[in-house]
């Protein structure tokens, strides 16, 4: 019996010899023949290593029963979806009774509007209704459809075209809102990994969409070209795989936030050495600054192409809605391609688009009204130069006026209120709308808040005076109480 | 749930193959003659980058003409489409002063508001010479007038919900208020083909984003039992707050969302949901309030409620309705309102009508009309189509209607013969749809006549048979041909 | 014939393309085809060309699942930049269906080369070192190892 086992275990050992043998037995490696034992004892030593490189963990733990889910989801409460309603969350905006020109009507009495960007005075403009109308009654309000889908419109192609040969650049691209195109834009060109450097006080459209993006984010103080030149420095030098990634400096031509203007020159210098790309929102600046409202780069003078990619909404100055981008044709038509906010969104509507085509034709044929709005500007700087309390934040060619709290309270919350009610008492009591900052809880950005003026070549003199005496004597009657 | 030929599936994965292969001896060869001219980028790395966008230059460029046709008049049921030529093999399109007059199966004009309306347009050009284009101010700032508290008033009352916001932009909608409401330590649940303005969304909020199959309520069970059951990922603290999104109508498949079930879910779990309705407000219902009326849903179950009006309202903007709170917090916090142009008056005035019509209150009945006349010709679009024997996806009363193509050789061949024809369609291809389901789409309008369907269905009918796309027997073998996909 | 089709949950894509149904089917015709093809174009024995195929799907395999990394999509905004398709398939789930698969493929094409070349060096010894290597790299235990750091960087 004890005989029969051994013969048929010597003859399985044999059989698996033959076996381990065959596939190799004739191999010779470097003049080695390799044997099955070899193969066997090859496979045991990579086994231990295999055990050696093994990390110790313990045994899985019991997977939950049904029961426990079920228990799991019975006992989880979830948050309110919102926090619930504070006193300050109430207040209501002013409402309009007619257009936002220079003068509109609030509550039944006419106001001075310090509160729309209405740079040029476009507002109501003769020949922008007329276009805008013909356009409405040709192409109907809405454009039904995304731009790849028939939501191309001749009129957009037309206005794309009109403001390349407006900012001399080769192409540009239409949003069809204001607020989608910087955060469609810079997610198209900074991907994860891309080093992008920014003012800290650029507008929520700028962060969400460099939050987006996904790449590494480094914020630089305020419109300080010093804090700039060492955040360049130190990245370029510390990241030594810097240079094959894509680097950008993103700027705002005029801050929302504050009404200063961004040092084009010194950053373009600055783009040069270190080889970043610049990436520039000019809302604020198109139709305002330079001599005939091309904007930054001709306000100082840089040729346009030194700008990679220039953005802007067309919603401030130009009297419409929507935004676009320009640049050289590969930033165009790489957006045309891979932008969300272009690609999946439907189309700006084409009376908005010819209205932008007529405000352009406008603005070139009228240079005196940026020559009007420049004397408008000086005129609310310098009344508004001595306000008891309030001191001037924003550079003096900038559009809006920006006035701080001399004394901040330390609380953002209470600065805003003191603010508001500001706003409060010179729309109640002097019928001139002006803007107090509103921060989102969202918004990152943390300049001080403050009283914003919106000047209009459409404001006349009496008006911006009107508006300096009443904010003086405002002032005064709220921050002297404060103290 | 589609229904593909075996054969069809291999061939359209090996047609990818082909052209993949193409793409990369293409590319390799560009790699060579670009290493020439790298020098010149200074220092630069390259703006866009080689690998990222493969599938643009080696696939869409070379079909680039199916898409963005310009047009030169409203997006009416017949509407004007300008010819473009190219002298570089698709590369770049040069628009001609040529008009091609055709019949608009593309655009999303469900109840027909696009053109000019004898009760709209006169008010929207009022308005505009009352208000101007734009407001040039945010919301809380200068930016709001009569019109806009009207409009959120009237959108409110429509959709049926206590108070409402508008946007200027659809897009901007969702992309500005899913950051809002959901935040870190927060759960979204998104149905697996919601719209990109929602994936950006989720992405911006900053929440955690899982995934669940595409209108399968029992899948979303799966994923809210397991979700709660383990927690935030790695510290397995509880979720702060769950939130499911889902769509009323998903426009590339034509789905209505089985919304009852979703719901009963979500309440079961406690988690909030979102109901984007961006193409199907307006669109069905038999008052046009949406999937809710139409699937007998109480507007109270959903806490958000979103929409556009760009497609039945012939406008632009968005819309989200919810609690008076909601709408009060987001007024306080949002972005989009507080930053950005609020929505042109023209616009708003155009919105505000359309409801009125469609709500009979322009004292016509007119928008009875309309929402009749837009279900009847889906529902006779879609079985003719069926009855040709084309995969059609979608549910019945749903104005969109997808046709499976497949092969990417088809998709080209199908929307340059139906313009042959006069008739414009929408493909749709690989990276907008998985790679197998390419498909045209057609959206029905109420302004469509019986002849224009008539005769679009005799186009489609012949292009279909000429590119080969009627993948199912015609009518007679139909029902029978059912019975045997169910079987395999 | 027809197969049903659901959209998988899998929002990459890169790898999406892969979970619908038909795919294996045709990449084991490719496979069947170039062997076709390298046999009537070469004019080499069955065992021969059975190795150029095992071979040349090792070097096409490598670098498209194994050294590549990325996707040719911009709008995922890069969050797959460190992974290889391999890593990026069924989310980096492991063990799943289609890596099974993918992992049977190579060491059937191996046997079938070898067998047919009748285990002669040295087609037996590149074979070899092909499937090794292939079936290396699919072990759930090197995800997202990179040895000795080789194509470790971005």
């Amino acid at each position: 019996m004890a005989s029969a086992v051994l013969n048929l275990l010597n003859s399985i050992l044999d059989w698996l010899t033959v076996a381990l043998d065959a596939p190799s037995a004739r191999a010779v490696i470097f003049g080695v023949p390799i044997g099955g034992h070899l193969v066997v004892e090859v496979l045991l030593l990579v086994v231990i290593l295999f055990l050696l490189s093994q990390k110790s963990y313990k045994p899985p733990k019991r997977p939950l029963t049904e029961k426990e889910i079920d228990e799991l989801c019975q006992d989880w409460v979830p948050e309110p979806l919102i926090p619930s309603i504070t006193k300050e969350m109430q207040s209501e905006p002013p409402v309009l009774e007619s257009a936002a020109g220079p003068h509109t009507i609030i509550n039944g009495k006419e106001v001075v509007n310090f509160a729309s960007a209405n740079y040029l005075g476009f507002i109501g403009h003769e020949k922008l209704l007329d276009s805008c109308t013909a356009s409405l009654e040709k192409y109907g309000v809405g454009s039904c459809g995304p731009r790849g889908f028939y939501g191309t419109i001749d009129v957009h192609l037309d206005c794309e075209a009109r403001i390349a040969k407006f900012l001399g650049t080769p192409d540009s691209i239409l949003y069809s809102y204001g607020l989608s195109t910087l955060f469609s834009a810079i997610p198209c060109f900074c991907k994860k990994g891309d080093i992008v450097i920014v003012d800290e006080g650029v507008h929520w459209g700028i962060q969400n969409g460099l939050y987006l993006s996904r790449s590494t984010i480094v914020y630089f103080k305020h419109n300080d070209m010093e804090s700039l030149r060492g955040t360049l420095e130190k990245i370029t030098a510390e990241n030594k795989r810097a240079k094959k990634l894509r680097r950008y400096i993103v700027v705002e031509a005029v801050y929302q936030n504050s009404g200063q203007i961004a040092l084009l020159d010194e950053i373009i210098r600055l783009k040069e050495k270190y080889r970043f790309r610049v990436l520039l929102d000019e809302s604020n600046s198109i139709g305002v600054l330079g001599s005939s409202g091309r904007g930054l780069t001709e306000h100082y003078g840089v040729p346009v192409e030194k700008v990679d990619i220039i953005t802007a909404a067309m919603g401030h100055a130009l009297a419409t809605e929507g935004g676009f981008c320009t640049g050289s044709a590969r930033v165009v038509d790489h957006q045309r391609l891979s932008s969300s906010g272009y690609v999946f969104s439907a189309s700006l509507s084409p009376y908005l688009a010819s209205g932008a085509i007529t405000a352009i034709d406008v603005l070139e044929e009228n240079p005196n009204l940026i020559s009007k709005l420049k004397g408008n500007i000086t005129v609310l700087w310098e009344g508004l130069s001595d306000v008891q309390g309030l001191a001037i934040a924003s550079n003096q060619q900038s559009p809006i006026v920006f006035l701080k709290l001399e004394k901040s309270t330390g609380s953002l919350k209470s600065d805003m209120r003191i603010l508001q009610d500001i706003a409060d008492r010179m729309l109640k009591e002097h019928s001139v709308l002006v803007v107090a900052s509103k921060r989102s809880t969202l918004d990152k950005c943390r300049l001080p808040v403050g009283i914003s003026l919106f000047v209009s070549a459409a404001h006349s003199e009496s008006d911006l005076l009107k508006a300096c005496e009443s904010l003086k004597r405002v002032a005064s009657a709220v921050l002297g109480k404060c103290k | 749930m589609i229904a593909i030929p075996y054969l069809t599936a291999l061939t359209t994965y090996f047609s990818y193959g082909l052209l993949f292969v193409f793409g990369q001896i293409r590319d390799l060869f560009s790699k060579i003659f670009d290493w020439w001219s790298s020098n010149n980028l200074q220092g630069y790395a390259p703006i866009c980058l080689g690998l990222e966008d493969f599938y643009i230059r080696r696939l869409y460029l070379r079909i680039q003409d199916c898409f963005g046709r310009p047009i030169s008049s409203a997006p009416d049921a017949w509407f004007d489409i300008v010819e473009r030529y190219s002298n570089d093999n698709n590369k770049t399109l040069i628009r001609t002063s040529k008009l091609t007059r055709c019949l608009n199966l593309g655009s999303y004009n469900y109840l027909g508001f696009a053109a000019a309306d004898e009760y709209c347009t006169p008010r929207a050009i009022q308005s505009l010479k009352k208000y101007s284009a734009s407001t040039c101010s945010s919301r809380v700032y200068g930016g709001t007038t009569v019109l806009h508290n009207d409009l959120e008033e009237s959108v409110a009352k429509f959709v049926g919900k206590p108070a409402a916001i508008v946007f200027g932009m659809g897009y901007v909608t969702n992309s500005a208020i899913l950051p809002v409401l959901m935040g870190k330590g927060d759960l979204i649940i998104s149905d697996s083909l919601n719209h990109n303005s929602i994936v950006n969304g989720a992405r911006g909020s900053g929440a955690t984003i899982r995934v669940f199959q595409h209108n399968t309520s029992s899948h979303l069970e799966e994923v809210l039992r397991e979700q709660i059951a383990e927690g935030q990922p790695r510290t397995h603290r509880p979720w702060k707050k769950i939130m499911v999104i889902v769509e009323g109508i998903y426009s590339m498949e034509g789905e209505i969302g089985k919304l009852p079930e979703i719901l009963a879910i979500c309440k079961k779990y406690k988690a909030y949901t979102y109901l984007d309705e961006a193409h199907s407000i307006g669109a069905v219902g038999k008052t046009g309030r949406g999937v809710c009326e139409l699937l007998g849903v109480d507007t109270a179950d959903v806490d958000v409620m979103m929409g556009t009006f760009t497609k039945s309202f012939g406008s632009c903007g968005g819309y989200i309705a919810g609690s008076k709170e909601l709408i009060q917090y987001l007024k306080y916090t949002c972005p989009a309102h507080l930053y950005a142009t609020s929505i042109s008056p023209p616009a708003a005035e155009q919105i505000i009508s359309a409801i009125r019509v469609i709500l009979g209150e322009d004292g016509s009945s007119r928008g009875a009309q309309k929402l009749a006349r837009i279900r009847e010709n889906s529902n006779f679009f879609r079985s003719a189509l069926q009855k040709m024997g084309f995969e059609v996806l979608g549910d019945n009363d749903s104005p969109v209607m997808p046709i499976m193509l497949y092969n990417p050789a088809k998709i080209p061949a199908f929307s340059r013969e139906c313009l042959k024809q006069n008739v414009a369609i929408v493909t749709v291809a690989f990276p907008a749809t998985p790679l197998l389901l390419a498909r045209a789409r057609i959206c029905i309008s109420a302004s469509h006549s019986k002849e224009d369907l008539i005769k679009a269905l005799e186009v489609i009918s012949r292009v279909g048979d000429l590119v080969g796309i009627k993948y199912f027997p015609a009518e007679p073998n139909k029902q029978q041909q059912d019975g045997r996909v169910k079987l395999e | 014939m027809y197969v049903r089709a659901v959209p998988p949950t899998d929002l990459n894509k890169n790898t999406e393309w892969f979970t619908y149904p038909g795919v294996w089917t045709t990449y084991i015709l490719i496979l069947f085809f170039s062997w076709l093809t390298v046999l009537s174009l070469f004019g080499c024995s069955p065992g021969m060309a059975w190795s150029i195929v095992h071979l040349s799907h090792f070097l096409v395999t490598y670098h498209f699942f194994h050294w590549k990394k990325g996707t040719p999509f911009s709008d995922d905004q890069g969050i797959y930049n460190g992974l290889t398709w391999w890593e990026q398939i069924d989310n980096g789930k492991q063990l799943t269906r289609n890596r099974k698969f993918l992992t049977v493929v190579p060491v059937v094409l191996y046997l079938i080369a070898s067998h047919t070349t009748d285990y002669q060096h040295p087609m037996l010894l590149l074979n070899t070192l092909a499937v090794f290597v292939l079936v290396v790299a699919k072990f759930p235990n090197m995800h997202k190892v990179r040895i000795f750091g080789i194509n470790g960087e971005h």
